[in-house]
């Protein structure tokens, strides 16, 4: 029997008989086999060059080389390499080749079923409602909030300026949108909880009894808003899977959208009034609290205006009578030392008519005027001023907040904020999500850089073998 | 099944634990061996080298910021906003020039043979984001140190997912440089000029959500622009960047890397006969 250099045989070129005894051809002729009633095309295997030689760089693993002949019994030389009883080879493990299946079908093939069956027979369509707004200031209310220049614009909107979007009002409306507090809301309208749980996909729906943590999730995905603070413009896409679900929430969420717009608008505005009404209010308090110190005042003073000419009146008697009683002394002092007798009747009508004067201005000062020079008059007169002045001021800061509660109230009749919707929402007529095909094309594509990566990988570790 | 690691099996037979073992330690020596040579004792300041570019552009930056009077366009903190966006960037621009490294010209002529290509990149690709990951520990904890207390992300996840991201893309466009490199020399000079233009078109001085729609519209085909406001979505918890997406990040780095992979492996022969 022919065998190549490490012992084995060589098979195909040299008939051979399985057991090296009698020629192939010969026991070919005298007794068939099973294998004549197989089919006339068949499969063998070559046999393997040894390891040294397979492991050359560039070299072809002969064992994975599949060769179809077309067998031809009768043919010299023919010989089926099943014949050929080579030495075992039971512990050789294709590891490598079984390993490169299985990462292909784990990595590749099975994303692609899965995926496939998912998005084709089990994801269930979803309808897209979608609204475009913007949160707008008033023309007059931007006029006055913008009444020292004039913009490009103006002309168009006669001399007001363009109405202008407010982008931080914009920015919360539309994270309010995609926040967990809008999902309770709508919730709370139109019974979010059954809308999500109508698919029969446990992947999809949104689940038994879920928290409301876990409502918010899904709520974030299946509702996009944005604003974009280029143009001042914000979107908004509702997912559902009816159509007449995602329009009712897409409805509810504008309502709910402008309430909070309006929120904004009258807590500020109340926030607004209610400082001018205290402002208004603690200036009544100021000047009733000042005019009773000066009612006070007076009442203690008796005095009700320093400044009035019938106490200037009062103030010149006063100083009359003194005068004269300063006379009178003056003359008695005379008299006095002339006569050398108190008891003359001169002297006696003299000092009659001083204790008289004495008595006038004994009874001036009483009824709260004061002899000029004295401090006392000057104190109440300072206070009297002071009092006053304070009340004046106090008064006119009354007139001033009176004002602004007036301006304050007025504007708060007035909306300063509002939602300008241009895109209502409308009901859909088509499913447009998920995108099935975009979906599985994304799919392949992923799938195939993992295998690939993955089969790059698995190849360097394979090298070090 | 061998029955021990580094056995011979019978019959010369492949077995993926003794191909493990052996590229596991191939690996961790490579790993050290690149660690030694580049950022280790023969370079003393490798490790400072890595951080002090990305520093230099933040601080200039900030000061031509300041010397104009004006401010960044988001965020109480100028430094933080540069940072957030250089840092990103120029670990694409750092992680897409150094990926050369352990594919160049002539490599192989100084490997061992058990020193598999892949793994001289992956080695040097995990010790390069370690590198990089410690250069921006240090910036963003000296900044919160210093003051700045939105230095420590709203949200540390998503920091490490977006650098993640940005490096997955550099290490992608690393492999294909490489490649080109060998095939052109001329892109080894032009691909670092070409990569630093990246800084303009990819969100660090402006924000995205800011520029005219068209504008935009085109400028966000740059993955590294979607990169830098995912960075920057992890410090601002209301950075406007929905226009910008992280699965394209992915997607560009994913592509990215298996298309460099694809190319090192189907004309590694070439090259090497060529070179």
């Amino acid at each position: 029997m022919a065998k190549d250099y490490w012992g084995r045989g060589t098979g195909f070129l040299t008939p051979r008989d399985p057991d090296g005894d009698a020629p192939a051809a010969e026991r070919l002729s005298t007794e068939p086999t099973a294998r004549d009633a197989k089919p006339k095309r068949s499969t063998f295997t070559l046999p393997r060059l040894p390891q040294a030689l397979s492991r050359q760089k560039g070299a072809v693993a002969l064992d994975e080389l599949k060769v179809t002949a077309r067998p031809k019994a009768d043919a010299p030389g023919y010989f089926d390499a099943r014949d050929a009883r080579q030495p075992a080879f039971p512990e050789l493990v294709r590891t490598v080749d079984f390993g490169r299946k299985v990462w292909f079908a784990v990595s590749f093939v099975a994303p692609l079923v899965i995926g496939g069956i998912y998005l084709f027979l089990i994801a269930p369509d979803e309808y897209v409602t979608e609204m475009r707004f913007s949160v707008r200031v008033p023309i007059s209310a931007h006029a006055a909030n913008n009444s020292a220049g004039a913009g490009s614009f103006d002309v168009v909107y006669g001399g007001n300026g363009p109405p202008t979007t407010d982008p931080l009002d914009n920015f919360t409306v539309t994270d309010y949108i995609s926040s967990a507090q809008a999902a309770r809301d709508l919730d709370a309208k139109v019974n979010l909880r059954a809308m999500f749980n109508k698919p029969s996909d446990p992947l999809s729906k949104l689940g038994e009894h879920p928290t409301a943590e876990r409502l918010g999730k899904y709520w974030r995905k299946m509702v996009y808003a944005n604003f974009d603070p280029a143009t001042g413009l914000a979107v908004v896409r509702v997912n559902a899977y009816s159509a007449a679900d995602s329009f009712a929430i897409a409805s509810s969420l504008l309502s709910l959208s402008a309430d909070v717009v309006n929120s904004i608008d009258t807590q500020s505005q109340q926030d607004s009034v209610r400082y001018a009404q205290g402002q208004y209010d603690r200036a009544v308090a100021r000047v009733a609290g000042l005019r009773a110190e000066l009612e006070s005042f007076r009442l203690k003073s008796n005095v009700v205006n320093p400044e009035r000419a019938e106490v200037s009146e009062d103030l010149q008697i006063v100083d009359q009578a003194d005068h004269l009683r300063s006379q009178d002394l003056a003359q008695l002092d005379m008299l006095k030392k002339q006569l050398g007798n108190p008891q003359a009747p001169q002297i006696l009508v003299l000092q009659k008519q001083i204790d008289g004067l004495t008595k006038q201005i004994a009874a001036a000062r009483a009824s709260g005027g004061a002899l000029p020079g004295e401090p006392r008059m000057a104190i109440t007169v300072g206070r009297f001023e002071d009092l006053t002045t304070k009340l004046n001021q106090a008064v006119s800061v009354q007139s001033s907040a009176l004002q602004a509660l007036s301006e304050e109230k007025t504007a708060a009749q007035a909306q300063r904020l509002y939602l300008a919707t241009y895109v209502h929402p409308s009901k859909p007529e088509a499913p447009l999500a998920p995108q099935r095909w975009l979906d599985m094309l994304l799919i392949l594509v992923s799938a195939a850089m993992v295998w690939v990566i993955g089969r790059m990988i698995g190849n360097s570790i394979m090298e070090h073998d | 099944m061998a029955s021990r690691p580094g056995a011979i099996p019978p019959g010369g037979a492949r077995y993926w634990d003794v191909a493990l073992f052996n590229a596991i330690n191939s690996f961790r020596s490579i790993f050290w061996h690149e660690a030694d040579m580049h950022h280790g004792r023969r370079l003393m300041m490798g490790y400072l080298a890595a951080g002090a570019e990305p520093l230099f552009i933040v601080l200039v930056l900030n000061l031509l910021f300041t010397m104009l009077a004006r401010h960044t366009p988001y965020g109480r903190s100028s430094l933080l906003f540069l940072g957030t966006g250089v840092y990103p960037i120029y670990m694409f621009i750092h992680t897409s020039i150094r990926m050369r490294s352990p594919l160049g010209r002539g490599k192989y002529r100084v490997q061992f043979p058990m020193e598999r290509p892949l793994f001289v990149l992956f080695s040097n690709a995990l010790q390069h984001y370690i590198t990089y990951m410690c250069v921006i520990l240090v910036f963003f904890g000296a900044l919160y140190i210093s003051g700045v207390d939105d230095a420590i992300p709203y949200d540390p996840v998503r920091a490490l997912e977006a650098i993640t991201g940005v490096y997955l893309i550099g290490f992608g466009a690393g492999i294909v440089n490489a490649i080109f490199g060998r095939m052109f020399p001329v892109w080894d000079l032009a691909w670092p000029a070409i990569s630093r233009t990246v800084l303009h078109f990819s969100g660090l001085y402006y924000v995205a959500a800011y520029l005219p729609p068209t504008t935009r519209y085109y400028l966000l085909f740059n993955p590294m622009l979607s990169g830098t406001n995912w960075f920057r979505m992890a410090f601002y918890p209301f950075y406007p960047a929905a226009h910008s997406g992280a699965q394209y990040v992915i997607f560009c780095g994913m592509g990215l890397v298996t298309f460099g992979l694809l190319l090192e492996a189907n004309t590694r022969q070439y090259l090497e006969a060529k070179e």
